[in-house]
C-alpha cells in the first residue's frame, strides 16, 4: 500500500487546522480586536489633531499589525504540544518543513490576514493620507507573511515551555525590526515623495527566502528541542 | 594530525575540560587585565587631546574595542553553534552558550559608553544612528539566547536550543544594520558622522587603541573559559569526577 | 561642558570596570556554589547513591 501523497498529509492538516479554528472561531476575532484597541490608544495618548496623527499612521497601523501576530504565536504549535500531535508531526511520514509551511498559512490567515482587511479602518481611524493606502496595503501583503514564517521558527524553540511568559515576543522582535523598517518606511519614502519600490522589492525578496527556508528552520528547530 | 585530534577529544571530555580551562584562564585574564591598564593608561594620560572633542574621545578607547568584541564574540558564538549543530560536539555547545553573556557584557559596556560620549558631544544621551540601533539590536539578541538558554529545563536541548538562535540571530545582524541604515537616510536625510574618531585618528594615538583592543579579547578567552567550566560542571555534576573535586575543595 | 569632561571619562570608564569586573567575579560565585551543591547532596544521609546519568 502506498503511502498517501505529500500534498494529501498537507491538504488534510490544513483541512484540520481550519477546522480546529473554525470550532473557536470566537477567538479568531481576537487579533482584529486587538488591533482595532490599540490603534486606538494612539489618538487617546497623542491628541486626535489629523496633522499629528497622519505622520505616524502607517508607522502605528505596522506596529499594531506586527504585534496582534506576535501575541498569535504562541499558540501556533501550544494544542499540539499539549495533545500529543507534536509527536504525530514529528514521526509523520510527510516533510515536517511541509506540516510546519501550513501551520503558518494558517496562523496568516487567522492572524495577519484579518487585520490587513481592517487596515484600511486602522488608516482612517489614524488620519492616514489616503493617497498612502495603496503603498501601507502593499507593504502589509508582503511583509506580514515574512513576521509569521520568522515567528514560526522561533516559536519552535520556545514551544514546551510552560511558563514562557514574554520570551516568545522578546526573542522575536529584534529579528522583527528590519521587516518594519522597509514595511513602515516605504510608506514613509512614498509620503516623501522618494523611490518605495526598494523597501518593497526588499520585502518580497525576503519573504520569499523565508518561504523557503522558514518552514526548513522550523522543523530543524522542533527536531532540535524534541530530540 | 593525529595528535591534535587526540587533544580535541581528551580536551572535550568533561574531567580534562574543566582542568584545561582551569589551567588557562588565569593566565588569559591576567593578560588582558595587563593589557587594559597599560591601554588605558596610554590612552588617558599620554595621548594627546583630540583638537575637535577635547578630553572626551578617550572614552573611545574602551567604547571602540568594545564594539569590536561585542561583534566579533557574536561571530564566534555564531561559529561554535554552528560545529555543535552540524557536527554535534557538546563542547561547542558549551563554548557558544558561554559566549553570550561575554558578548552581552560588551555589548552593555559599548551603548553606555557611547551614549556617556554621546552627551557631551552632540547633546544627547542616544541617537537612533545605524551602529548604536544595530548594537541595541544585537545586545537584545545576546540578552534572547541567554533568556532561551536559562528557560529550558532539559541542559542539552537548551543548548542546542540557544546554538540555534544564535545562527539564527547572526544572520539577522547585518540584515538589521543595513535595514538602519537606510532607514536613517530616510527619515535624517543625510546619515551623522558620529563616533568616527577612529578614523581620522594619527597613528600616534593608536597605540593604546591597539592595547585595549588585545586586552578585550584575551578578556574574552578568560570569561568565555570560566564560564564554560561553569557550565561543565553543572551539567556533569553527579558525576564521580565532580564529586570528587567538591570533596576536595572543601 | 568642557569642565565635566573628566566626570564623563571616569563615568564611562567607571561603568566599563564595574562590568568587566562582574563578569569575572559572577560565575566564580555559582562554580562554588555548584560545588557547595555537590557536597550538600553527597553528604545526605538519607539520600540513596544517585545513579550516573
Amino acid at each position: 500500500m502506498s503511502a498517501p501523497s505529500y500534498l494529501r498529509i498537507a491538504a488534510a492538516q490544513l483541512r484540520r487546522d481550519l477546522a480546529l479554528v473554525w470550532a473557536r472561531r470566537g477567538d479568531a476575532l481576537q487579533p482584529v480586536l486587538f488591533a482595532v484597541m490599540v490603534a486606538s490608544l494612539f489618538p487617546l495618548a497623542l491628541g486626535a489633531e489629523p496633522g499629528k496623527l497622519a505622520p505616524l499612521a502607517a508607522g502605528i497601523v505596522w506596529v499594531c499589525v506586527l504585534l496582534a501576530g506576535v501575541l498569535g504565536l504562541d499558540a501556533l504549535y501550544r494544542s499540539d504540544a499539549e495533545d500529543g500531535g507534536l509527536e504525530q508531526m514529528l514521526l509523520s511520514p510527510a516533510p515536517l518543513a511541509l506540516l510546519v509551511a501550513v501551520r503558518v498559512l494558517v496562523h496568516w490567515l487567522t492572524t495577519a490576514l484579518p487585520v490587513i482587511l481592517i487596515a484600511p479602518l486602522l488608516a482612517e481611524m489614524l488620519a492616514l493620507d489616503r493617497a498612502l493606502l495603496p503603498v501601507l496595503m502593499i507593504s502589509l501583503l508582503l511583509g506580514s507573511p515574512l513576521l509569521s514564517l520568522v515567528g514560526a521558527v522561533i516559536a519552535a524553540l520556545t514551544v514546551g515551555l510552560r511558563r514562557s511568559g514574554m520570551l516568545l515576543p522578546l526573542l522575536v522582535m529584534p529579528l522583527y525590526v528590519p521587516v518594519l523598517v522597509f514595511g513602515a518606511g516605504s510608506v514613509a519614502a512614498a509620503a516623501q515623495g522618494l523611490d518605495h519600490g526598494g523597501a518593497l522589492l526588499l520585502l518580497a525578496g525576503g519573504g520569499i527566502l523565508a518561504l523557503v527556508f522558514a518552514p526548513l528552520a522550523a522543523a530543524a528547530a522542533l527536531r532540535i528541542v524534541h530530540s | 594530525m593525529n595528535a591534535l585530534l587526540l587533544w580535541f577529544h581528551r580536551t572535550g571530555s568533561p574531567p580534562h575540560f574543566d582542568r584545561f580551562t582551569a589551567r588557562w584562564m588565569p593566565w588569559c585574564f591576567g593578560l588582558a587585565i595587563a593589557l587594559l591598564l597599560i591601554g588605558t593608561w596610554g590612552g588617558l594620560f599620554m595621548v594627546p587631546a583630540d583638537y575637535k572633542q577635547g578630553e572626551v574621545f578617550r572614552i573611545l578607547y574602551i567604547h571602540v574595542p568594545a564594539a569590536w568584541s561585542a561583534m566579533f564574540i557574536f561571530v564566534a558564538m555564531a561559529v561554535q553553534a554552528f560545529i555543535a549543530l552540524v557536527w554535534r560536539i557538546k563542547a561547542c555547545e558549551t563554548l557558544a552558550v558561554a559566549s553570550a553573556p561575554v558578548g552581552a557584557m560588551f555589548a552593555a559596556i559599548t551603548l553606555i559608553t557611547g551614549s556617556i560620549w554621546g552627551r557631551p558631544t552632540w547633546g544627547t544621551w542616544w541617537e537612533w544612528d545605524p551602529r548604536l540601533t544595530s548594537m541595541l539590536v544585537m545586545f537584545f539578541l545576546y540578552l534572547g539566547v541567554i533568556a532561551l538558554h536559562n528557560a529550558i529545563e532539559d541542559r542539552r536541548a537548551a543548548a542546542r536550543a540557544a546554538c540555534f538562535l544564535a545562527l539564527v540571530g547572526v544572520v539577522n545582524v547585518p540584515i538589521v544594520h543595513f535595514s538602519v541604515h537606510w532607514w536613517n537616510s530616510l527619515h535624517q536625510g543625510e546619515t551623522i558622522q558620529i563616533l568616527s574618531a577612529e578614523s581620522r585618528m594619527h597613528y600616534s594615538m593608536l597605540w593604546p587603541l591597539l592595547l585595549t583592543t588585545l586586552a578585550t579579547k584575551f578578556w574574552y578567552l578568560g570569561s568565555l573559559l570560566q564560564r564554560a567550566r561553569v557550565l561543565n560542571l553543572e551539567n556533569e555534576s553527579a558525576q564521580p569526577w565532580a564529586r570528587a573535586l567538591a570533596a576536595g575543595s572543601r | 561642558m568642557e569642565h565635566l569632561h573628566p566626570w564623563f571619562i571616569a563615568a564611562a570608564f567607571g561603568v566599563s570596570a564595574v562590568l568587566l569586573v562582574a563578569d569575572a567575579v559572577l560565575p566564580r560565585i555559582k562554580f562554588q556554589s555548584i560545588l557547595r551543591g555537590i557536597l550538600l547532596r553527597d553528604r545526605r544521609p538519607s539520600n540513596p547513591e544517585r545513579p550516573a546519568p
